[in-house]
């Protein structure tokens, strides 16, 4: 019990963590299209987990609502409009798949090299630096606000532009012409 | 950081009303139906006239102040002169796609309305100063080329174009982000002065972080540029998409990430120099070979283009690499003179693009000295123009770009540049023998184009004979619009 | 080794990285094609978050809410392509959409 108390945060990162990584071989390896999303969605889940595992509580909502709400509707959506279950698929992978996974391999390994060799600290900094609002204990959504509003104002309002050149997007190349 | 002023937002007035404009071309483009292709392509070319005026005026004089909003935004020599290129780039694209989407069939509102808002990401992406504006303003840009790629939706190989891009794109990016992911985690900022001075000590205490971030970052930017190994999809993308959003590609997609590829590598990662230069030789030199090697044996004229779009990339890295001043204001010189070249190119193409697919291949180019003696010598100029052969604007370009190469010691590169500029003779000038030297199948005139188009081809020509005769005046401008180099 | 430090949050993002590019490469659907580049955007929030833990820096935390935000507008453009691919070939499979040589 005491052990579990101690160590309960850290045993909480394997489970979701072990959780994400299964959850994405999923995606890319199961046939039927609506398991591959149902995956995706376990995997976002777990990934929001592990945000508020690392004190981005307002990003595990953000996480929640816009992957776990807006695209996975969008791909739910698509995959019953297109009747994906009609639609034989003669073999999961194509002609490139041996390849990309011993690149990969080779990535990983060269990867979690440096990675294992990055000399880290297992506690945050300041973690005060997440609820605080010039010295003012707030709470995390406030103080993103803050942030947000005020030193990333301009890349907050380019953004508005993107999502509308996205609805444009999708309404031009997806309705019936 | 402190409160943002309103000061500061009316030093973005060009950029805000671009977006303003396109959202006003998107309205008319969808209540007024019959009309709305003259329309809203007039109403896109008089707003960029005035982002061009605005730019001048509001942004001009600040020029040399301080990065503003935060830090997120700068205004300076170097970004005006990129924000010129821009301009021009998307008013000559319009001219050139006016009636393509006209006789296409496809809405023209949308059309216009997502170029003007991928220039404005481009506006943006010469003014960022932080990775996050940086990035956020080029995928406005990407996402609206993926659309316009995709836009003749009815056709096969458009939408093939889109997906191809669409997918290598959004790898492309997820590895830029991945890779500034990491800087941020070894030196803390995003911001790129605080970059700089922050990574000397980062590269002490976290080498491998640091290494592994900066090149994934730069291979994201590579992709960009369509630098070889990270080419793939520029042939079947530049092909299958619409002439003109070929031509839009080619000049202002490639112009906006090298402008943010110059920015970042000379004022984000300048404590790398050293180690930067080594990459961006070897892609210099493999983009080079590369590139002009598979042009050569290119059936295609729009396939023949795209690599030919590829080795210019590997010129313009010559300069880049160099990292002096000279080697800046050559790259400035270049881009400017290679958009004009490569949209008059283009222009030409679309032209005799007029029957399907046809000025594809060097076959339809036969006998067009005798069918349009005007499209023959302008494609004759613009063929010259990119070979690098005098007066044009091209030689002037290469010159510059290989004699500050030379300067700083990368005498190597320079010399593999001129050979590969060699062989490019071999392909450019294959389209000028079929113009002038062979017969063509049928000896029925090619129709004159529109006043307008065959003016938007006349001034491509006059601009790059006059950068051949008197590159001066804008040499100095490019010298005035240096980066401030620590 | 148990206990849970930023290097454990890198390692799992770049795992979910290259799974994502692995499918992105690999898989013949359109539409895993586009799961798997949410995975690798996903990933990348992964080391935002887990460095801006560290640095006590709320820059990666708002870094990924762009993130999100492009993912968003990336997923809805590339199904609006895959729509388009749909209707003209009766098929989401990538090598029955390609005819010009790669």
């Amino acid at each position: 019990m005491e052990f579990l108390v101690q160590h309960g945060a850290d045993l909480l990162f394997y489970v979701f963590a072990v959780g994400a990584l299964a959850a994405a071989v999923g995606v890319i390896t199961l046939r039927n299209p609506m398991y591959c999303a149902i995956s995706l969605l376990v995997c976002f889940l777990c990934v929001a987990a592990l945000f508020l595992l690392r004190h981005a509580e307002f990003l595990a909502l953000v996480q929640v609502f816009v992957y776990g709400g807006g695209i996975m509707v969008l791909f739910l959506f698509v995959i019953m409009l297109v009747n994906l279950h009609r639609l034989r698929e003669s073999s999961v992978f194509g002609e490139y798949a041996p390849m990309a996974v011993v690149l990969a391999v080779l990535l990983v390994a060269l990867v979690l090299f440096v990675f294992l060799n990055y000399d880290q600290q297992a506690v945050a900094a300041a973690p005060g630096a997440f609820v605080s609002v010039e010295g003012q204990v707030v709470g995390n959504s406030e103080a993103v606000a803050w942030t947000l509003y005020r030193d990333y104002l301009l890349p907050f309002e380019i953004a508005s532009v993107f999502l509308l050149v996205a609805m444009v997007g999708a309404v031009v190349l997806g309705r019936k012409s | 950081m402190g409160a943002i002023e309103p000061r500061e937002f009316l030093l973005l007035a060009p950029e805000i009303f671009l977006a303003v404009a396109g959202m006003v071309v998107l309205a008319v483009g969808s209540i007024g139906r019959g009309l709305a292709h003259r329309t809203t392509a007039l109403i896109s070319l008089v707003s960029l006239a005035v982002v061009g005026a605005l730019v001048l005026t509001v942004q001009g004089p600040a020029v040399g102040g301080e990065a503003i909003l935060a830090g997120m935004f700068m205004i300076d020599g170097y970004a005006l002169f990129w924000k010129g290129i821009f301009l021009l780039a998307t008013a000559l694209t319009i001219v050139l796609s006016m009636r393509f989407v006209e006789e296409g069939g496809y809405p023209a509102g949308e059309f216009y309305a997502l170029l003007l808002f991928a220039t404005t990401g481009m506006l943006f992406m010469a003014s960022g100063f932080n990775l996050l504006s940086i990035w956020i303003s080029l995928e406005l840009m990407a996402l609206s080329s993926y659309i316009l790629a995709g836009y003749f939706k009815r056709e096969r190989r458009s939408n093939e174009a889109a997906l191809k891009y669409f997918i290598l794109g959004a790898l492309s990016s997820g590895i830029l982000l991945y890779g500034i992911s990491l800087l941020y985690g070894a030196t803390g900022t995003v911001q790129l002065t605080e970059l700089a001075a922050r990574l000397p000590a980062a590269m002490a205490a976290e080498g491998m972080l640091v290494s592994l971030g900066w090149l994934l970052l730069a291979i994201g930017l590579f992709f960009k540029v369509a630098a070889v190994p990270f080419h793939v999809w520029t042939p079947d993308v530049y092909v299958g998409a619409p002439t003109p959003v070929t031509a839009f590609l080619a000049v202002g997609s490639k112009a906006a990430a090298f402008a943010i590829l110059v920015r970042i590598l000379y004022q984000g990662l300048a404590p790398l120099l050293v180690e930067w230069q080594i990459v961006v030789a070897a892609v210099a030199v493999v983009t080079m070979i590369w590139g002009n090697l598979a042009a050569v044996t290119q059936s295609n004229v729009k396939r023949m283009l795209a690599y030919s779009s590829i080795a210019h990339a590997g010129y313009v890295l010559i300069g880049v690499l160099a990292a002096t001043e000279d080697g800046l204001w050559a790259v400035l010189f270049y881009m400017l003179a290679y958009s004009f070249i490569t949209l008059g190119t283009f222009a030409t193409v679309i032209l005799l693009e007029r029957r399907e697919y046809a000025g594809e291949t060097y076959a339809d180019y036969a006998g067009l000295a005798r069918r349009s003696p005007f499209l023959a010598a302008m494609m004759l100029i613009f063929m010259l123009a990119l070979t690098g052969i005098p007066p044009t604007g091209g030689f002037f370009g290469k010159v510059y770009l290989f004699a500050a190469a030379v300067q700083s010691g990368w005498t190597w590169v320079a010399v593999v540049g001129v050979l590969m500029s060699a062989v490019s003779l071999y392909y450019y000038m294959g389209i000028v023998v079929y113009m002038y030297l062979r017969d063509a199948e049928d000896d029925t005139p090619t129709p004159l184009p529109s006043r307008l188009l065959a003016g938007a081809i006349g001034l491509c020509a006059v601009i790059t004979v006059l950068l051949g005769i008197l590159p001066g005046p804008i040499v100095e401008l490019a010298k005035a619009s240096l980066l401030q180099l620590p | 080794m148990l206990e849970v430090g930023t290097t454990h949050y890198l390692v799992l993002s770049f795992l979910l990285f290259a799974i994502g590019v692995v499918g992105i490469l690999a898989r013949r659907n359109m539409i895993t094609v586009l799961m798997s580049i949410e995975l690798v955007l996903n990933s990348v929030n992964i080391n935002f978050i887990a460095f801006s833990y560290q640095l006590g820096d709320l820059t990666g935390q708002i870094f990924a809410i762009f993130t999100i935000a492009v993912a968003a507008g990336e997923a809805a453009v590339g199904l609006g392509i895959l729509l388009a691919l749909y209707r003209l070939r009766e098929t989401t499979q990538l090598d029955g959409a390609t005819e010009m040589s790669g």
